[in-house]
């Protein structure tokens, strides 16, 4: 992969995949144009700007106008990290019936998400903040393919929250008094099929006919508390329709195609709103805020290698050898099973535990020294610190690299 | 196995065999098919988690894991998800389900409305029981859920994306560590107290015969106003008879080997002033009979009037953690105004020198106002109430709890 020369192309193109591989720079030219008027506006401070702050620029905009092309520019920042993030899940796998472009496409879909999550004030940068959160999305979708693929149809309706049974029916176009009708069969189906065994969920078979009777009944009796009851169902319409779910379900698992943050290359028309330039007044000021900001984090940064780094020595050599399994070789927690002869449960707990002590470390520095009233959702982003920490030290890079 | 996909963000435990095994087995005593399945998920849940919690807890030498706490009565899986728990004074509330995606939490109203049963945090677990394992995907707070959750009265369910959790369950330890303090609560107004005969008419109302022909699926918690519905869970007599309604349904009997998960409720009142003419109920022994003889130990400090009336009774407090019982005495004095004084204790079993901890004594009026409360601490040797007289024909309610499990027992003076 060529890497992306100036901020212009880091801010404004999108992987192009050729086959299943890296296939070249594809810039969109909206996005290169507001990036470049960006640019000049900026000109008018001092100093050149790193793309970590044109990253904490963007993310500040994006978060007082989600609609506006602070996204796309985040999302053509992020093209990187997310393609790296999906490269090594790939490789992670020896027999995966996935590609890298499904497992690019998986990742992506997840950028709002990531967004919307991210928060540099105790000092992460979005880049490996994203990173983790790309792989983790990967891992989250492909678990659950791998266990919807396992399971029977009638398996797979049980395994279903609420709110993914209801996504799979408005994205397969069903309105909403379809939607609450099917919800109920489905709630209904649960209700009566139950597993007769504690450990054989998965592959329930297809319900007797004495068993949709009695869904039906139950969907009879209930569907007039609907706002639109509809006409009494046969037990052979309860198993159309939940059949229809589970198809439904899977294929909302596997969607066929993503464009949510796709370029449009040469397609320079887009609605309307979408060429209206962002207001941009403020954009030097809070460059410079977004630059001053930078400066403190890195002073921080800097304070926080010292501390993990401290609490990482005082570790036993068996705790820092399960981070350097996990963090540094990029084992899965069995492949160090099988390295060091324990269960993979216990490299869970362990690596867990290890984790923690040294979140605890960071938490209660910063508790002492920066005065910061600790919440759960301060802690949560000293997490993400940590992680990030953790992954560039044991890769051996200086922790907390370049752009921010 | 999760093959590849874990993180150490989450924590993710293996369910013992044997967790595994009895969950079901216990599981088989509940009422209909789904909440069976329901008991099943939570006690997988439940039991792994403390099973987690107490290697842990030891590893560190913290204070063992402290589940006092009514509300987490395995009977409530028979109308809805979820259980509480009280480690280290944080009030945590598990919230299973069996879904492969981890898109939502979804709390049903009474962990977070009423009063007495919010919890600090509200743990997701996506329990797999094919696999084995249970992961712990998230978590979040009662403040949080109020602030933020949206709510939906189809299910009276408070709901909240996964986005809006925290993913590591670490940050909570840290945080209770670190600052205990954390505002975890929302506001919550006070559920109205039921009149008796309000609660005998929400019970009748709810009463599986009645819901059955209703519905299966309109589970008793939606057939009447939430501020109802709260309100007689919030109280135990209340609760633990509506819960019961639906284990004692001859239509749903339960396997013969029904585990002690149930209340048990004597339905005919003791008659004590009986007892004077050595008139016993089954199951209310002498203590030399009890005791054997020569046990001294067991008298009362205070000295004994020739008049007076000893008994006592095994009471079995087997809970699904673990089996326990106790021995409750009581002790009659006539007292020259015709009135009669009565003391109640609870002893620990023949062989036994300690009370199991966090064993409670209640006693409770016929109408279930609470008079007397007391609770045993770690190595008891026994816990009574204060003495009380009362006229003949006074009808009053002991209760003995240990971990949710509740045996009530009536009298009539």
């Amino acid at each position: 992969m060529r890497h992306r020369q100036n901020l212009i192309e880091l801010f404004s193109t999108f992987v192009q995949f050729a086959g299943d591989r890296f296939g070249g720079w594809l810039a969109d030219p909206r996005l290169e144009r507001s990036m470049k008027a960006s640019l000049q506006q900026a000109a008018t401070t001092v100093r050149e700007l790193s793309e970590g702050i044109w990253a904490l620029h963007w993310h500040e905009h994006w978060r007082k106008n989600p609609t506006g092309s602070a996204a796309n520019h985040l999302s053509a920042y992020l093209q990187e990290s997310c393609y790296w993030a999906a490269y090594k899940m790939i490789n992670r796998f020896t027999s995966t019936p996935y590609k890298l472009s499904d497992c690019f496409q998986i990742a992506i879909a997840d950028l709002p998400k990531i967004l919307n999550r991210f928060s540099a004030a105790q000092g992460s940068s979005l880049k490996a903040y994203a990173s983790a959160a790309f792989g983790t999305a990967i891992r989250d979708t492909l678990r659950q393919r791998q266990e919807a693929d396992i399971c029977s149809d009638w398996g797979l309706l049980r395994k279903l929250s609420q709110k993914r049974f209801a996504d799979a029916l408005s994205k397969a176009g069903l309105p909403n008094h379809k939607v609450a009708q099917y919800s109920l069969a489905w709630n209904c189906f649960k209700t009566i099929y139950v597993p007769s065994k504690g450990t054989a969920t998965r592959q329930l078979s297809r319900p007797e006919r004495s068993t949709w009777e009695a869904i039906a009944d139950l969907y009879n009796r209930d569907r007039l508390q609907l706002e639109d009851p509809g006409l009494p169902c046969s037990p052979e319409v309860m198993e159309q329709w939940l059949s229809f779910c589970a198809e439904r379900a899977r294929a909302y698992l596997y969607p066929s195609a993503l464009s949510l943050n796709a370029p449009k290359p040469g397609l320079d028309e887009g609605e309307l709103q979408d060429d209206l330039p962002d207001p941009m007044a403020d954009a030097p000021l809070s460059l410079l805020i977004a630059a001053e900001e930078a400066e403190v984090r890195d002073s921080q940064r800097s304070q926080i290698n010292t501390v993990l780094l401290n609490q990482l020595e005082q570790m036993d050599t068996q705790a820092q050898q399960l981070l350097q399994l996990y963090y540094g070789d990029e084992l899965t927690q069995q492949q160090i099973a099988q390295e060091l002869g324990i269960k993979q449960y216990a490299v869970s707990r362990r690596l867990s535990k290890t984790r923690e002590i040294l979140l605890l470390a960071l938490a209660s520095w910063s508790q002492q020294t920066l005065h910061i009233s600790l919440s759960s959702d301060v802690v949560s982003n000293m997490n993400d610190v940590l992680e990030e920490w953790l992954y560039s030290y044991f890769h051996n890079a200086p922790p907390f690299t370049k752009g921010v | 196995m999760l093959s590849g996909f874990e993180t150490p963000i989450q924590l993710w435990l293996e369910i013992p065999a044997t967790v595994q095994s009895t969950a079901w087995q216990q599981s088989q005593a509940f009422s209909t098919a789904a909440s069976r399945w329901n008991a099943y998920l939570n006690q997988l849940c439940v039991e792994t988690f403390l099973h987690w919690w107490r290697d842990t807890a030891q590893s560190q030498s913290c204070e063992a894991a402290q589940i006092a706490d009514p509300s987490t009565s395995p009977e409530l899986w028979e109308v809805m998800n979820g259980v509480a728990l009280t480690l280290d004074h944080t009030r945590l509330v598990l919230i299973p389900s069996e879904a492969i995606d981890t898109s939502e939490l979804r709390t049903p109203q009474e962990w977070v409305d009423i009063p007495s049963w919010a919890g600090d945090y509200y743990l997701a677990a996506q329990v797999n029981p094919d696999e084995g394992w249970i992961r712990f995907w998230g978590y979040t707070s009662h403040h949080q859920i109020k602030a933020n959750a949206h709510y939906e009265a189809g299910d009276r369910t408070y709901t909240l994306p996964s986005d809006a959790l925290i993913a590591d369950l670490n940050v909570l330890w840290v945080i209770r560590q670190l600052n205990a303090q954390e505002v975890t609560r929302g506001v919550l107004p006070p559920l109205p107290e039921l009149t008796i005969e309000q609660a005998e008419l929400l019970l009748e109302q709810l009463s599986p015969k009645i819901s059955q022909e209703m519905s299966m699926l309109q589970s008793p918690r939606l057939m009447v106003s939430f501020e109802q519905w709260g309100s007689l869970l919030q109280n135990v007599e209340w609760r633990s008879r509506l819960l019961s309604h639906y284990r004692s349904t001859p239509a749903m009997a339960p396997q013969a080997d029904t585990p002690a998960l149930a209340t048990v409720n004597t339905s005919t009142p003791v008659r004590l002033s009986q007892w004077f003419q050595n008139v016993f109920e089954a199951g209310w022994e002498s203590l030399e009979s009890l005791f054997g003889e020569a046990n001294l130990a067991y008298s009362f400090r205070r000295t004994e009037t020739a008049e007076g009336i000893r008994r006592v009774k095994l009471v079995s407090l087997e809970t699904t953690f673990q089996p326990q019982s106790a021995v409750l005495m009581i002790s009659l004095t006539p007292e020259i105004d015709g009135r009669v004084e009565v003391q109640v204790q609870l002893r620990p079993t023949p062989g036994d020198v300690y009370l199991p901890a966090d064993v409670s004594l209640r006693l409770l009026s016929v109408a279930s106002q609470p008079l007397q409360f007391t609770r045993s601490r770690q190595q008891d040797n026994y816990i009574q109430l204060k003495r009380f007289r009362c006229l003949p024909g006074w009808e009053f309610i002991v209760q003995i709890e240990l971990n949710g499990t509740i045996v009530t027992e009536h009298f009539i003076s």
